[in-house]
């Protein structure tokens, strides 16, 4: 009860969830670029850049992730990118939301397995 | 992985600071790792298009309703808010407002288009060089200015004892726009670069600047003893691909190995009298003779002006201290003995220094050239600027007239008149802005299509056309003054508006009143009219100068000119070679092969002394003087009274007495009046190098008059000898049957194996050069015809817009009379009826306006007059018909107007 009594900043949206869980699943050194294309890759899901940014900002904010400024290209004035990594209250809340869709999903189709739907279907009928 | 470029574009720039800076190179990188494989601009746009989306999305916010939008916007007092309303109105009607910028960019489009390419050609400063106000070039002329000889190499040591003594800061010289051989591997044919070999601080006198490397030392310059070169950027990009190793490398010019030593920064030289020059390769002064086996004089030194000292008082200075040195070498030039000879004296010391401000020296023949064309065009867009605008303000009259309720409301509530016409201003501000834009990138497109055409034979190419900064400030300025033209009318009449009529009224609006319509539509109409027929007559003359006679059937000769100089080749190698060509010519199948020194098609004339026995005196005459093979009158077609040359005398033409000649019909006519010329003989100068023999001379033909050069004017006295010597230079003439194609493949094919490395500086048919003297004329009436097009497109849209609006307006009108029994064609005629009486006075005026401006595009017509006839009748019909084709659309709509729906709008 303690973890879902956290406050808001917590909680995470949708596509919070899953900026972060790409974020977690690249490991060190994650930036816009691969976590944009990650995301596509596994779920269809074609983020705009600028959503990216600005949640990778307010993950930060809320202590779920960590930046840093990577090494700068190697030409005079090159540009250090901003990398990001999960920190540990990150896995936290993405368990705790794990969690949450578990608990709330006992008794519907979604709890149960595939295989077994269509039991649960046959036993109302 | 291809290296990704360091930097993004400045459009990129820009849009990144939009976002928030600890996110700025985060954005910059990615964009850059993604951008796929466009390449260039398209890969800037659309980085810098990404970027505006994401530091969009950093601004925006999320509303309650989880929906996005940006920040709502800051109250501004007074100017702001109107500038914001402003804004949002134009943003609300984006066809409407399109629609109208469109129109007026096409107009400033246009004024721009011409703007850049004469500020190309003539206005702008010279690309590469440093202050060129400051600069000043010096003449060796005689007191009265008539005669000029050029400074010799000998002469600038003296020169620049007596610029110092005057003030000036550094002199320096060049010479002289040569064409020079620059080898490529392998024996193949070389490519050709315009040179100038330099003195010392030439590049300093200047300012040039180096992208790469260094420039050439004093020590360099003046001795030679090293062979080094300085190249352009055009020719560090077009040999060396734009690498930075180039410093260091060899080029072969003429068969001598250089060592490049530096690029320099946008720098070209300059040409006679343009700004745009063509030199690629700058070789130290010293080295001349040794390249090109010839000490040529230079062209005119040139010095810097110091601040605060005035031209005059530094010539005054120079002459004195040019007269006080002693021992000055005579700067006696082929033009200073030619002078002597006839009758000019001219002493050591009668020429000296002049100082004239600038670089470009005056000659005024170029400069009005291209100046007149310049006031034409400028002229005929203005008057397309002048129909957009007509357009514009009659679009914006109309939205005026759709606000009149809401503009009556302000009044009302106690907004002042001054507001509201502030209001409407500032539209037409931001409608100018937007059209300006637009305008400038419809100026690039124009200049795009006569990339390629020459404003005048004499000028160059128009091959790099840019957009400068005076450009900007032009299309700046020309989008205020439209502003002015079009915004200020609708501006005024809206804070006119009749508050209660505009309420009083169920919502019809007549803010517009049809007079002020109708007459936007005849300014149109006469507007185009004298465009339409000013572009007609420019195509016909045109025409006419395309297919008039020139004296010879040029239609199949094909010029073929070597320069067996560059090789290095003495004068009997050289002679050699030509008559080696020829034989292959005629081997190959050619049978009609000739050679003519110089070119025929050349302008230049000079001075012949003759004496015939009906003269008491030696008299002068301007003859051009052409050394021929004997087949030339064959090969070219040219009627011939008499006999050409034989061989015999072709071979012994140097030293035979008399020396036979052929003269055309004018000189012939000239020297002996309608006595039959042939056999008849009489005395000339003949020049041989700087000397001059007495010759008779014994005329054996007389040849049809050929318009050699500008195909104006009258033709030209000329005589024709059978002389060899100066077959160096000269031009080969070939006629054949087949295609123009295969046959100059032919010929490369028997130059090469006459001699492979034998650069080859001419080959083109004969009437392309031609065509080349008539670039004026081409130019005029290609961009006459554009502008012509443009303005009847407007003024089509013009008609089509007035018309709607009428039939919007009087859409009860026509539904009562359709109800009351009017057929469709009874409506349509109303309309029509009305169209055509207003293009008629639209064509009455427009024919008095190009009647008065006829008298400027006369100078410019062959072979037909000002106001001819067929063309101004073709041009009336033409309008008419487009005014009733634009009206027809809308007016079929009055004719479908269901009365029962319009009567019941009331």
């Amino acid at each position: 009860m303690s973890n879902m009594a956290r406050d808001d900043a917590a909680r995470l949206g949708e596509v919070e969830q899953l900026v972060l869980l790409a974020v977690w699943r690249i490991g060190d050194e994650a930036y816009a670029v691969p976590v944009r294309s990650v995301i596509e890759a596994e779920t269809g899901i074609l983020l705009s850049r600028g959503s990216i940014y600005i949640t990778l900002d307010r993950l930060e904010k809320k202590g779920l992730v960590e930046s840093w400024f990577g090494d700068p290209t190697a030409e005079p004035g090159g540009k250090a990118r901003r990398l990001f990594r999960i920190l540990p209250e990150g896995t936290g809340a993405l368990r705790s939301a794990r969690r949450a869709i578990d608990r709330l999903a006992v008794g519907t189709p979604l709890a149960e397995g595939p295989a077994t739907s269509a039991s649960a279907k046959a036993r109302r009928r | 992985m291809a290296p990704i470029r360091p930097h993004a574009g400045p459009f990129t720039r820009l849009a990144l600071r939009l976002a928030p800076r600890e996110w700025r190179e985060s954005v910059e990188r990615d964009l850059l790792e993604e951008a796929p494989a466009r390449v260039g601009i398209r890969r800037d746009i659309w980085i810098a298009w990404q970027t505006l989306r994401v530091a969009a999305r950093f601004r925006m916010r999320r509303r309650a309703d989880g929906r996005l939008s940006l920040p709502a916007p800051r109250r501004l007092a007074g100017l702001g808010a109107d500038m914001q309303l402003a804004v949002r109105t134009l943003a609300r009607r984006p066809v409407s407002t399109l629609a109208i910028a469109g129109t007026l960019a096409l107009g400033i489009g246009a004024t721009t288009a011409i703007y850049t390419v004469f500020n190309f050609v003539l206005f702008r400063p010279i690309p590469g060089v440093v202050d060129d106000a400051r600069l000043v070039n010096i003449n060796f002329l005689t007191a009265d200015r008539h005669v000029r000889t050029s400074a010799s190499r000998s002469t600038l040591p003296v020169l620049r004892d007596a610029a110092s003594a005057a003030g000036l800061t550094g002199l320096a010289a060049a010479c002289c726009g040569t064409e020079l051989a620059i080898g490529a591997p392998a024996g193949n044919q070389p490519t050709f670069e315009r040179t100038d070999f330099v003195s010392s601080r030439y590049f300093e006198v200047l300012g040039v600047r180096t992208r790469l490397g260094r420039l050439l030392s004093d020590d360099e310059a003046d001795t030679g003893f090293q062979n080094v070169a300085v190249i352009s950027e055009r020719f560090w990009r077009a040999k060396f691909d734009g690498q930075a190793n180039a410093v260091g490398r060899t080029i072969d010019v003429n068969g001598r190995p250089f060592i490049v030593i530096g690029v320099t920064d946008r720098f070209r030289g300059w040409g006679r009298s343009t700004p745009v020059g063509e030199t690629d390769l700058w070789l130290p002064l010293g080295t001349e003779r040794a390249v090109t086996g010839d000490d040529s004089y230079t062209n005119s030194p040139i010095a810097r002006l110091p601040a605060g000292i005035s031209i005059t008082s530094v010539e005054q200075q120079m002459r004195v201290a040019y007269a006080r040195i002693p021992q000055k070498p005579s700067p006696k030039s082929a033009a200073e003995i030619r002078a002597e000879a006839l009758g000019r004296p001219a002493q050591n010391g009668a020429f000296m220094p002049f100082v004239d401000p600038g670089l470009l020296t005056q000659s005024a023949y170029l400069n009005n050239i291209a100046l007149r064309m310049y006031w034409l065009l400028m002229a005929a867009v203005a008057l397309l600027l002048v129909l957009a605008c007509a357009n514009a303000a009659n679009l914006l009259l109309a939205r005026a007239a759709q606000r009149e309720r809401d503009t009556a409301v302000r009044l009302a509530i106690g907004g002042s008149r001054w507001r509201i016409t502030r209001q409407f201003l500032i539209e037409s501000i931001g409608l100018s802005a937007l059209a300006g834009g637009l305008g400038l990138l419809t100026a690039m497109l124009m200049t795009m299509t006569v990339r390629g055409m020459r404003i005048s034979s004499n000028l160059p190419e128009l091959r790099n056309v840019e957009i400068d900064g005076r450009v900007i400030a032009f299309c700046v300025l020309v989008s205020i003054t439209t502003v002015l033209l079009f915004g200020l009318l609708p501006a005024l009449m809206a804070s006119r508006t009749d508050i209660r009529g505009a309420l009083g009224r169920s919502g019809r609006s007549v803010a517009s009143p049809h007079r002020l319509r109708r007459g936007l539509v005849v300014v149109q109409i006469a507007l185009s009219l004298t465009l339409v027929i000013g572009a007609g007559v420019l195509n016909r003359s045109l025409g006419n100068l395309l297919s008039a006679d020139l004296g010879a059937d040029l239609e199949r000769v094909i010029d073929l000119e070597l320069k067996p100089s560059l090789l290095g080749y003495n004068d009997a190698r050289a002679k050699q070679v030509v008559e080696d060509t020829m034989d292959g010519l005629r081997r190959a199948g050619f049978r009609d092969v000739a050679v003519s020194y110089p070119n025929p098609l050349t302008l230049n004339g000079s001075t012949l002394i003759v004496k015939t026995a009906a003269m008491a005196a030696p008299q002068k005459k301007n003859a051009l003087q052409s050394s021929v093979s004997p087949d030339y009158f064959h090969v070219m077609h040219i009627p011939l009274l008499g006999r050409t040359f034989t061989e015999a005398e072709r071979h012994e033409a140097d030293s035979v007495n008399p020396l036979p000649v052929v003269l055309s019909t004018t000189l012939a006519r000239d020297l002996f009046g309608n006595e039959p010329a042939i056999g008849l003989s009489f005395e000339m100068e003949r020049w041989i190098g700087a000397q001059s023999f007495p010759t008779t001379a014994l005329v054996v033909g007389v040849a049809g008059d050929i318009r050699s050069g500008a195909v104006r004017d009258a033709p030209r006295a000329e005589i024709y000898d059978a002389r060899r010597s100066s077959w160096r230079y000269g031009a080969i003439l070939v006629r054949s049957d087949d295609a123009i194609g295969s046959a100059m493949d032919q010929i490369r094919r028997v130059v090469r194996t006459v001699d492979p490395a034998l650069p080859i500086t001419t080959l083109r048919p004969l009437k392309d050069e031609v065509a080349e003297d008539l670039s004026e004329d081409r130019m005029l009436a290609r961009l006459s015809a554009i502008v012509a097009l443009l303005a009847a497109l407007l003024a089509a849209t013009g008609v089509i817009s007035v018309i709607s609006q009428l039939v919007v307006e009087r859409t009860r009108d026509f539904g009562i009379r359709t109800a009351l029994g009017a057929s469709a064609g009874d409506i349509l005629g109303y309309v029509l009826k009305g169209v055509v009486a207003q293009s008629a006075l639209g064509i009455a005026s427009g024919l008095g306006l190009y009647w008065g401006a006829s008298r400027w595009i006369a100078t410019r017509l062959y072979g037909l007059d000002a106001l001819d006839p067929v063309t101004i009748a073709a041009a009336v019909i033409a309008l008419l018909a487009i005014a009733l084709a634009a009206a027809f659309m809308p007016a079929r709509r009055a004719t479908r107007i269901d009365p029962v729906l319009a009567l019941r709008a009331e």
